[in-house]
């Protein structure tokens, strides 16, 4: 580079060949995982998938119906903050790789006493999805069961608890039996969903369907638009899940950020590619009767070919299942990166010797996650009262992690002395936008007389920060925040802070 | 020590060429200010305006050139650092195999090479200066064609060539037949090429092996063809010594 001198570079290289190759260096804190194996599919994968974009692609039709073509530019907005939100975090991606993902990142940024409570609305939101999403893929199975004339429509609510508890089962045993698996399982599910959804959405698009007066007198009045953004937004929740393989996965500081800023420009894109399709088939067709959007959807498919609504049940099925497992995915990594702070029981923080997954986490959480819903059944709640509750708890949980980790953003950013106006700028946007979209959902929810899931939510977080000051007590000095730090193998021989010479 | 040069260029996008140099520009600056230095201590010894550094050093981690140590400030170069190096970069030989290697150059009249593998590549370490092999990539990419590379794909089945090239009339391009080959190979710790790289040299290669027998280097005669198959027993006798001394000289090079 400098001619004929000897620079700096050159030196480290050579005496970097003349030094031993491995000397032993502290081990990172999480070990134990899978470190550095996953390719960034499977990552992509994880963060799609819990996203899950084809419900949402097929409840495109009822937002259509509300709105009409004014659904693509709130379709828009809410993908541009997701992105904001997700550049808030691909900040921290780069700089770090944690398995407890935004719980961790907080923790760099704001008090531990924060960070814990971003872990607990964490976990919140993935422990709900993972109920509602195998509930939600239960109740799809049996009615094809129903509709196939194998069961009766009685016994179909007990049904869809038997199947909760089977795919719970299959699920525990992926996550459990390995990352490469379980990450394998999500990305072809969830890819054979999205494509199987846009087949549908454009066959019968194609073939023209649905209300023809709908798109003439949409309801555009701000209230309908801001509830409407809110929905959006919402559907969009998820897509930092991606975080929680970043120790797992290969080159890490590369691909992590990447998806966790594309995955919600995708899936926005995904959204306004149905919605686009529905508008489509809206004014293709003619005659018809207003009618909930899915349903119609489904119907229209079932004029094409009686196969096609089979299929398209059982994409949706097979994308909530992935939802489910990389939820859990998730969850599980968090719960092992505070078994191993030790702020929860340090047998969480144990991994598989065999497996390499936070296994002990694993088979607590799950089969909880899977048998509360059951009991709540038991004690007379239908299952469709139990499935929008959970939603409702996900969606403040992902909301409130969200805000959180946007004000952390910039302080981190401060801390390490790599701050820029622009960073500041977009966490605090980030914080505002979504501060009023977790207030206005809060709003929603009482109005709808659902308080009563606000409290839970918020007495689930208080008992948390209880928890923690228990903790606290009797470890003053505990450390939040553990992270895959850079090892000796890491760093180029002979450049290592530490035993130098 | 070099200084860094003092101006880089202005205005960097992260996108332009000039993007490149100003990348290798700062790994210049960790190499010279050592480990744990931050970005804005990189920012301003470069000149670099403060968000083109801090967008460089974290592209330099993604790609593993750099690594950010467990204080999230400062950083260290990476291991892939000695990839820049490429083939270019001479290894650096454990003491004592220099002297070995051209001890027994100047008692056979041979050319005599020393190839070392890691990784499942191979490196042309000491090559004769006097009688130069073939080029270290010709010989990588056409491992079937030359005595080391025999040795290092009877080992690594996984190294197989996506091609068997035809580089002279002599060169094994059946499957079956370079199978065999390779089996003799293993029985006879020995790999040998007559003519198969270039129609003039043979070569006749010894594998030198670790402690646990795993496939460190090869040190490999050259000659014309038709005197690769009646070397003297004597000289054969040398190169086996100045194998087992190359094992115990590389053994206690853990590289």
């Amino acid at each position: 580079m400098n001619g004929d001198t000897v620079s700096a570079l050159d030196d480290a290289i050579a005496g970097a060949l003349a030094r031993p190759a491995r000397p032993l260096g502290q081990p990172s804190s999480e070990t134990g995982l899978d470190r550095r194996r996953l390719s960034a599919l499977p990552v992509a994968a994880q963060a799609v998938a819990n996203v899950a974009p084809s419900p949402g692609m097929m409840a495109a039709s009822g937002m259509v119906a509300w709105l009409g073509v004014a659904v693509v530019p709130v379709y828009l907005l809410a993908t541009l903050a997701m992105v904001l939100v997700g550049s808030c975090v691909a900040q921290f991606a780069r700089r770090m790789a944690a398995a407890g993902s935004l719980y961790t990142f907080v923790a760099k940024g704001l008090s531990p006493r924060t960070a814990f409570l971003t872990g607990c609305a964490l976990l919140l939101a993935y422990l709900s999805l993972v109920a509602m999403c195998l509930l939600g893929s239960s109740r799809r199975l049996a009615t094809l069961l129903a509709d196939a004339g194998l069961i009766s429509v009685v016994e179909q609510e007990r049904t869809v608890l038997l199947l909760t508890m089977l795919l719970g089962t299959i699920l525990a045993t992926c996550v459990v039996r390995g990352i490469q698996i379980s990450a394998m399982v999500t990305l072809t599910l969830e890819a054979a969903s999205v494509c199987v959804v846009l087949t549908a959405l454009a066959v019968t698009a194609y073939r023209g369907v649905g209300i023809a007066d709908t798109l003439a007198a949409p309801d555009l009045t701000a209230s309908a638009v801001t509830a409407a953004l809110m929905i959006a937004i919402t559907g969009l929740v998820g897509f930092e899940s991606g975080c929680a393989l970043s120790v797992e996965a290969r080159r890490p500081y590369a691909v992590v950020p990447r998806v966790v800023f594309w995955t919600p420009a995708v899936c926005g894109a995904l959204m306004v590619a149905a919605a686009g399709l529905h508008i489509y088939g809206f004014s293709r067709h003619q005659g018809g009767s207003a009618v909930d959007g899915s349903a119609l959807a489904g119907r229209a498919v079932a004029e094409v070919t009686p196969l096609l609504p089979v299929l398209l049940q059982l994409g949706l099925v097979s994308s909530l299942f992935a939802c489910a497992m990389a939820s859990a995915n998730a969850a599980v990594r968090v719960l092992f990166s505070m078994g191993r702070e030790q702020v929860t029981p340090p047998v969480f923080g144990r991994t598989h010797p065999r497996y390499r997954t936070p296994y002990v986490a694993a088979v607590t959480v799950i089969p909880a996650a899977v048998l509360t819903p059951g009991a709540l059944w038991l004690a007379g709640l239908p299952i469709r009262s139990i499935s929008n509750a959970l939603s409702v708890l996900a969606t403040q949980g992902f909301l409130l992690t969200y805000v959180l980790v946007c004000l952390a953003m910039p302080v981190f950013l401060r801390r390490i002395g790599e701050h820029t106006r622009w960073a500041s700028i977009a966490g605090l946007l980030g914080a505002v936008l979504l501060g009023a979209v977790f207030t206005g959902f809060w709003a929603e929810t009482v109005r709808d007389g659902r308080a009563v899931l606000v409290a839970v939510f918020a007495g689930l977080l208080v008992l948390g920060l209880l928890w923690f000051g228990r903790v606290r007590r009797r470890v003053p000095d505990v450390a939040v925040g553990f992270f895959d730090e850079a090892t000796v193998e890491d760093i180029l021989p002979g450049a290592s802070p530490v035993g130098r010479g | 020590m070099t200084k860094p040069p003092r101006h880089p260029p202005a205005e960097l996008a992260g996108r332009q060429p000039a993007a490149v140099v100003s990348a290798l520009t700062v790994l210049e600056e960790v190499a010279r200010a050592g480990p744990g230095v931050t970005a804005k201590e990189i920012s301003t010894a470069l000149g670099l305006p403060p968000a083109t550094t801090y967008r460089l050093v974290n592209l330099l981690v993604g790609e593993e050139y750099l690594v950010r140590l467990a204080d999230l400030r400062g950083f260290a170069l990476g291991r892939k650092v000695i990839e820049l190096a490429g083939a270019a970069a001479r290894e650096a030989l454990p003491p004592g195999v220099p002297e070995v290697v051209t001890a027994l150059r100047t008692r056979v009249r041979l050319a005599v090479h020393l190839v070392r593998y890691r990784d499942g590549r191979l490196r042309l370490v000491d090559p004769d200066p006097d009688h130069p092999p073939s080029p270290e990539a010709l010989l990588a990419r056409h491992l079937h064609a030359s005595a080391v590379g025999k040795l290092l794909l009877a080992e690594r089945r996984d190294l197989w060539p996506v091609s068997l090239a035809r580089l002279t009339p002599a060169t094994i391009t059946r499957p079956d037949l370079l199978d065999l080959e390779l089996a003799g190979v293993r029985s006879e710790q020995a790999a040998r090429q007559l003519g198969e790289l270039r129609r003039d040299r043979g070569c006749l290669a010894f594998p030198v092996r670790g402690r646990a027998g795993d496939l460190l280097a090869g040190l490999a005669v050259s000659t014309s063809p038709d005197r690769v198959g009646r070397l003297d027993r004597a000289v054969l006798r040398l190169v086996g010594r100045c194998v087992d001394e190359l094992a115990d000289l590389l053994a206690l090079d853990p590289t």
